[in-house]
């Protein structure tokens, strides 16, 4: 028993003696820190408060704690800068200090007693305290030096991640390049077994890394690969070729630094998706195996030629002949309109809980309104205090109401706005991918046609497709559904040489297609190394397709000569396709670049040290503006040439945007590079041809 | 082509002398030979400076309040400039560069005009509601032409004519 005693005694000693020292401490830097501000007195406070808490909690007295707890708690959340400190609130704390450093003037004794009997004291002081530290007025931020650690420490680990991420692909893409080799050139079915191992390597690693996106083309490929195992079927040259590409991506995914793998990435989303997109569209063709109507190719006379064709037996055996396009995309696709109304299903029903969030404002209104009242009030009872008082704790009451009410409302409100946010992303995406349709799709199967119509006319032909990845708006799909396959085949039956005559050319012909967009319109290329002929001759044959061409706003050009093989190119007017492009200002007038134009955009000063041989162009000079534009740091950006870097410096970078090129102005003619124009902010801007602006400045230099 | 034209509208135009005598003055042919014809046509007010316009009202399309321009060097200098206009980029014909007059402007709206296959729009200072008058044919061969309507001068904008130096300009 004594020896409890004179234990409690040390204890209140202690106490006594912590007290002392820490509660000056915790004074001077509260008041100090209502002058200055400085996290660095919060966090002293904050330990000498604690310091008090852990003696107060030798004591054994509850009562003792309650207040320390309250101050530890309302110190350290504003120092995590998650609750803000008003005097007022400062002089609770220090009140609550004051407690201690009056109690500890008592003697040993008497000390335990007040901390017992003086319940009333104290729980006055801790309730006015935890008011400080009120739910509402915490700030849902998360202390940032806590967010920062936790951070690093998931980048440590999602870096490893990343790593053991680009090391499966480098290993699978290498076991699959090997596979489909070997098929490739034995000409036998692939090997199933590796190669879904490989890719299962790829999807563990991405889940793991967080990269959806590879996972999902791995994922693609595999049930591909799984589904033609499954059903015996054999790989064609084009699917090959897919999964050859797929392969290629993913190497040159793995060909950065782990870190930048992501960004990698997602620079190759629209591929990624595209790819994806192709080999599940095999599947749900082959899966549904509808009677595939050759159709488009409007004449008879293809049909006949193939059944003619006897060694094509297999293509002509069940009647499948090519597939042009998405057969079943436009019209029986129907996943992509229900994805679409999910997403709309999705927005309204968020929208809802919105209207009530709107409703309940309604109330906060009517509540703020009262406090209006109450406010005139105060104006007329400025001589009475009592009644004055009565009016502010009331109102300070209404108003905390208030704060919480507003609070709750505006995180549910949040959290709603980016659900309808996204939802509307996936809209406009889904949309967008309406509105126009890959290349890739409507040139799918001309490979088999290509071999077909060689196999027919005893030639033989490659053909190369480029550019599949190219929008093309969907108003066209059906006129080259039309035009291509027609063209095609009179390159294949009039332009192309029998292999017997194909003297100093390899015996294999080679035709390329090739698409590709600029300054709004779209360029389909067809070269062929065939015999060539004149241009006219050329011109007379293909007479009803160029008439088709012109009809639809489109133009055509022939070049050909003798023995050089012929060149066709097709150019047609897109005013759908976005092209995402950088907005200058010059002069007050806006310009803007295609962004696939861009290598980077840097200030002068920047350019003038980092690339100092490389040339610039300043835009103010090619428009014979003679005023001089003179800022600090004007934005320089530079762009690519074959050969070179060279840089176009403006006066002012406005911001990226998405415009909708339209042919431009026919008074726009003296200034060439100018490609298109457009609408940014309800102004008008020019799109600067960046190959013409680069030639002239190349010729004029020459010169 | 069209340069040439211009020119010969300018001559017409101060052949004529219209702007040498002040509006305020005596000198006012008050009946023209457009003015016999007994047909109503409504008729838009506008102003340019202090001078008094007015032109065929089935040619406009609308008023808008003024827009930013894009401008150029290399456009004619009667041309002042493109603007956008529902999605699409319309030139802005400048009256005074096209009648050669002089006349402090502050622009405040631009009339759109319409003819059914191009537009294009001229920036003035303000406009007045539309009148009902008897007039004229606009095949005339002046670019303007001086007409009274409620005891109030003004001059009467051809508007066909400006449509077909924007043709003839695009196919130079």
């Amino acid at each position: 028993m004594n020896l409890n005693l004179s234990n409690i005694e040390q204890h209140i000693e202690y106490f006594r003696e912590t007290c002392r020292h820490h509660c000056d401490i915790i004074e001077t830097c509260l008041l100090d820190y209502e002058k200055y501000q400085i996290s660095e007195l919060l966090a002293n406070a904050a330990n000498s408060i604690n310091q008090i808490r852990l003696s107060a909690k030798k004591l054994s007295v509850d009562n003792a704690v309650l207040i320390a707890d309250a101050m530890l708690k309302i110190v350290s959340l504003a120092k995590e800068k998650r609750l803000d400190l008003f005097p007022n609130d400062i002089d609770v704390v220090l009140r609550a200090n004051d407690f201690y450093y009056s109690i500890i003037q008592f003697s040993s004794f008497e000390i335990l007693e007040l901390l017992n009997s003086e319940f009333a004291i104290i729980n006055e002081i801790t309730s006015e305290l935890q008011s400080i530290a009120a739910p509402h007025r915490i700030k849902k931020v998360q202390p940032t030096r806590a967010k920062s650690k936790t951070s690093s420490n998931e980048q440590q680990s999602k870096g490893i991640l990343l790593e053991k991420f680009k090391y499966a692909i480098v290993r699978s893409v290498s076991t699959i390049e090997h596979v489909l080799e070997q098929s490739e050139t034995q000409n036998a079915t692939i090997d199933v077994v590796p190669i879904s191992q490989a890719l299962n390597a790829i999807k563990g690693a991405a889940i793991s890394a967080g990269v959806s996106k590879a996972f999902d083309l791995a994922d693609a490929l595999s049930d591909f690969i799984r589904f033609l195992a499954d059903h015996n079927l054999p790989i064609n040259p084009y699917q090959m070729d897919l999964l050859l590409s797929c392969n290629r991506l993913f190497k040159e995914i793995a060909a950065t630094s782990a870190i930048a793998i992501i960004d990698k990435i997602k620079d190759y989303s629209d591929y990624i998706d595209t790819y994806s997109d192709f080999l599940r569209s095999f599947l749900t063709d082959q899966e549904q195996l509808q009677p595939t109507p050759s159709a488009k190719l409007s004449s008879d006379e293809i049909l006949p030629i193939v059944i003619s064709g006897s060694d094509t037996t297999e293509i002509a055996s069940d009647d499948k002949l090519y597939y042009f396009g998405y057969k079943s995309s436009q019209f029986n696709d129907y996943s992509k309109y229900n994805r679409l109304l999910d997403a709309t299903v999705g927005i309204i029903s968020n929208l809802a809980p919105m209207a009530n969030s709107i409703g309940n404002l309604k109330s906060l209104k009517s509540l703020i309104r009262q406090i209006l009242l109450d406010n005139n009030n105060i104006l007329y009872n400025i001589t009475n205090t009592e009644t004055l008082t009565e009016i502010a704790i009331n109102n300070s009451k209404k108003l905390d109401d208030l704060i919480s009410q507003l609070d709750l409302f505006s995180s549910s409100a949040d959290e709603h706005l980016q659900n309808i946010k996204n939802r509307i992303n996936t809209i406009y995406n889904g949309l967008y991918n309406f509105r126009s349709i890959a290349f890739g799709d409507i040139v799918r199967g001309y490979n088999e046609l290509a071999n077909d119509l060689a196999n027919y006319s005893n030639k033989k032909v490659s053909l190369k497709i480029a550019g599949r990845f190219v929008r093309v708006g969907a108003e066209l799909h059906t006129l080259l559904e039309i035009l291509l396959p027609q063209l095609l085949r009179d390159i294949i039956l009039n332009n192309i040489e029998p292999p017997n005559l194909r003297k100093k050319k390899s015996e294999m012909a080679e035709i390329s297609i090739s698409a590709r967009t600029l300054g709004g319109k779209l360029f389909i290329e067809i070269v062929d190394d065939g015999k060539g002929e004149n241009a006219t001759t050329i011109a007379s044959r293909l007479e009803g397709l160029i008439n088709l061409i012109s009809n639809n706003n489109g133009r055509i050009d022939i070049s050909s000569k003798p023995d050089s093989g012929t060149k066709l190119t097709i150019s047609f007017n897109m005013n759908y396709v976005l092209l995402k492009s950088l907005v200058f200002d010059v002069d007050g007038n806006l310009y803007a670049v295609q962004i696939l134009n861009c290598e980077a955009l840097i200030d002068e000063k920047t350019f003038r040290e980092q690339f100092p041989n490389t040339n610039s162009i300043d835009i103010r000079k090619v428009l014979n503006i003679e005023a001089e534009y003179i800022a600090k740091n004007k934005p320089v950006l530079l762009v690519n040439d074959v050969n070179s870097n060279f840089a176009l410096i403006f006066d002012k970078f406005i911001g990226e945007a998405e415009l909708v090129p339209s042919p431009p102005n026919k008074l726009l003619s003296d200034t060439p590079f100018i490609a298109a124009s457009s609408v940014y902010n309800n102004k008008p801007v020019m799109i600067i041809d960046v190959q013409k602006l680069l030639n002239m400045f190349i010729n004029q230099n020459n010169n | 082509m069209a340069v040439r034209k211009i020119k010969y509208y300018k001559r017409r135009f101060t052949d004529n002398d219209f702007f040498k005598y002040k509006l305020s003055s005596n000198h006012i042919i008050e009946e023209t030979h457009l003015t016999n014809l007994n047909t109503k046509v409504s008729l838009l007010p506008f102003k340019i400076g202090n001078i008094n316009f007015v032109a065929n009202s089935k040619f406009i399309e609308i008023a808008i309040p003024n827009r930013e321009k894009y401008t150029n060097q290399n456009f004619p200098k009667w041309i002042s400039g493109l603007i956008a206009y529902e999605g699409t980029i319309l030139p802005i014909v400048d009256l005074k560069q096209l009648g050669d007059f002089q006349a402090s402007t502050q622009p405040f709206c631009t009339l759109i005009f319409n003819d059914g296959t191009s537009r294009f729009g001229i920036e003035v200072d303000f406009v007045r509601f539309p009148l009902d008058h008897n007039t004229f044919s606009a095949t005339d061969s002046s670019l303007y032409s001086k007409i009274k309507i409620q005891q109030r001068d003004y001059y009467f904008l051809n508007i066909e004519m400006i449509f077909e130096l924007m043709n003839e300009l695009e196919f130079e």
